[in-house]
């Protein structure tokens, strides 16, 4: 569903697209909250796709599945090099995933693949504040822990 | 013997949140030996006098143990006092926080040592005055006041935090309430003593979630303050990693630069978690009474617990700690069932043989029995033997180690002539050679009889 609207929303362009229901302002602003859509200048419910949502439409559509674990790990280590300092080890998820956006690798698979790594010990991951931010951009781990928000190249 | 279902209800899994007024006497190495590296190379830095104070910031998800690394350093580091500072729930108040703290953990001892190294050193207190002056002085004199007879009740008092504005007039400020006065204090301490200090700082998002970014500024400012003006400390910051970003993106640029880099701690692997759990355990087999070989040095725990708690935790040590209280509530009620049933089975077995040797012959009997097994000594005027009934078969590969160390024991402490076995194997070495005869349990009444007869 979010799929479709991002499509119709990238085809609209600058126009936008006017949420006439309630779900839709709903599904919208989820969206938005993804930092995917933005409501138009001036308006309150007319949606345009951001930079961030064209991405995330080209990973949906054209995903790259057939990404190797090696390859995964060696973008993921510029990624975590490019956004992290020492005063700030533990980078966000959003941030790495955003910074990975032109790989085109569907969210389940980096989720998966993150998760991983963390399990054998090659990253860590650090849990977020609430699982709210799991719409945000984090990992929900299904279990104990919460949603993992932030990682490290050290484990 | 060993009452069973007082054990069974003891979870050693039970605290899974370290507290700083509750020792934690475990320490597993590798989680904690990057942060306590850094620690280590900051003391020798301190110690070495390069530099008079460090503000070092410890982080980590909650549960990855960051209070329990207070007593990781209160337990490995030798060279320095180590003082927990919680953090304090009023930012205009944060000196009289720490020098409270200080005292606490340092007790009439640090007073005392304070007042004596002073008193040694100067001699008079006008003698200390030029390396005191301001504010400092009059926190010596109440030091000075400490070793005068006539004061120094009242000057232990001042000193410890009580308001005795109506009992003299000798001390008209009060530590308590004057933050400078609190702060003069502080460094007077931190001069005098003999060991630099590792003030433990926990939970520094506290008041940034209770209060707002504004009080966290504000405590942030009076350590950058603190980290200026005294000297011959450390301060650990223990922090959520998840707010970690925010509490230093809040801070002046001040504050930042004089902040190292933050250490990480460490989750668990698979193999610390076995390691915990077999530090746990020990305590928890004692009081079964047993020694648990290789295989089953995790009892009543398995590999597959191990794993399933890495599994549920990804390495988050409270966790994992918390999924092993799980599995531990979840094998009590079997497990109290197959320990009741080996005690029935032990005690019964151990007043038939009593009966038997009463009946038989004039024998007298010492039964000693455990949760490993019972062992019945049988003396008569010709001679010694010793009857052992190992544990149930269900119970046996549990108590086996335990059953073999305390007949051990048993043979190299007392002289017996002959051993019986009732219903299992022993190896030859562990008798010295002497004669074993064997019965089965359904022999008890009629060959154990007959052998009883014929001694």
């Amino acid at each position: 569903m979010e799929t479709s609207y991002l499509q119709i929303l990238h085809f609209l362009g600058k126009s936008g697209y006017y949420a006439r229901t309630e779900a839709e302002k709903d599904l919208l602003q989820g969206l938005a909250d993804k930092g995917y859509v933005r409501t138009k200048p001036g308006t309150k419910n007319i949606f345009q796709i951001t930079t961030d949502g064209e991405n995330n439409l080209s990973r949906e559509m054209n995903p790259n599945t057939a990404i190797g674990d090696q390859e995964f790990l060696t973008y993921l280590k510029s990624a975590y090099n490019e956004l992290a300092n020492p005063m700030k080890p533990l980078v966000k998820i959003p941030d790495i995933r955003r910074k990975l956006s032109d790989k085109r690798i569907p969210d389940s698979l980096f989720n998966k693949k993150v998760l991983d790594l963390h399990d054998k010990g090659v990253i860590t991951l650090q849990t977020a504040l609430s699982k709210s931010h799991a719409i945000h951009g984090g990992i929900d781990s299904n279990t104990g822990t919460g949603v993992f928000y932030f990682m490290m190249f050290e484990a | 013997m060993t009452h069973v279902a007082s054990l069974v209800l003891e979870n050693p899994f039970h605290n899974f949140t370290a507290r700083s007024d509750t020792p934690e006497f475990f320490n597993l190495n590798r989680p904690n030996k990057e942060a306590l590296k850094h620690v280590m190379r900051f003391m020798e830095i301190i110690r070495k006098k390069k530099r008079k104070s460090v503000l070092l910031p410890i982080i980590a998800e909650a549960g990855y143990g960051k209070t329990h690394f207070y007593w990781v350093l209160r337990e490995t580091i030798k060279d320095a006092y180590v003082v927990y500072i919680p953090v304090p729930t009023n930012p205009n108040r944060v000196y009289s926080h720490f020098y409270f703290e200080t005292i606490k953990a340092g007790g009439v001892h640090l007073l005392e040592y304070i007042s004596d190294t002073l008193t040694q050193k100067y001699q008079k207190v006008e003698h200390a005055a030029v390396d005191f002056s301001g504010m400092g002085n009059i926190v010596i004199e109440g030091f000075f006041a400490l070793k005068d007879p006539k004061q120094s009740k009242i000057a232990l008092k001042w000193l410890t935090g009580f308001d005795i504005d109506e009992e003299t007039t000798n001390f008209k400020r009060t530590i308590m309430d004057d933050e400078e006065l609190a702060f003069a204090a502080l460094k007077v301490i931190l001069k005098v003593i003999d060991k630099p200090i590792i003030f433990f700082v926990d939970e520094l998002e506290s008041l940034f979630i209770a209060l707002g970014p504004e009080a966290e500024l504000q405590f942030l400012e009076t350590l950058k303050k603190m980290h200026n003006e005294a000297s011959n400390f450390i301060l650990c910051l223990a922090c959520l990693a998840t707010l970690w970003d925010k509490i230093l993106d809040l801070s002046s640029t001040a504050v930042q630069s004089r902040i190292e880099p933050p250490v990480v701690l460490k989750r668990f692997r698979k193999n610390d978690i076995q390691n915990y759990c077999n530090q746990m355990l020990q305590d928890f087999h004692q009081k079964f009474e047993i020694l648990p070989s290789d295989q089953k040095s995790l009892w009543p725990l398995g590999k597959a617990d191990i794993e399933s708690a890495y599994a549920y935790s990804h390495g988050n040590p409270r966790e994992a700690i918390k999924w092993l209280a799980g599995c531990i509530e979840e094998r009590k009620g079997p497990l109290l069932e197959n320990l009741k049933k080996n005690q029935k089975f032990l005690t019964r077995t151990g007043k038939a043989i009593k009966v038997l040797a009463d009946q038989t012959k004039d024998f007298s009997t010492g039964i000693l029995q455990k949760n490993h097994g019972a062992f019945i000594s049988l003396s008569s005027s010709e001679k010694r033997i010793l009857v052992t009934v190992p544990p149930l078969e269900s119970m046996d590969e549990v108590f086996h180690n335990s059953y073999e160390s305390e007949l051990k024991s048993i043979m190299t402490t007392e002289e017996y002539d002959e051993i019986v076995l009732i219903g299992s194997f022993l190896e030859k070495e562990e008798t010295k050679d002497l004669k074993v005869t064997q019965f089965s349990i359904e022999d008890l009444d009629t060959k154990f009889q007959e052998f009883l007869d014929q001694s």
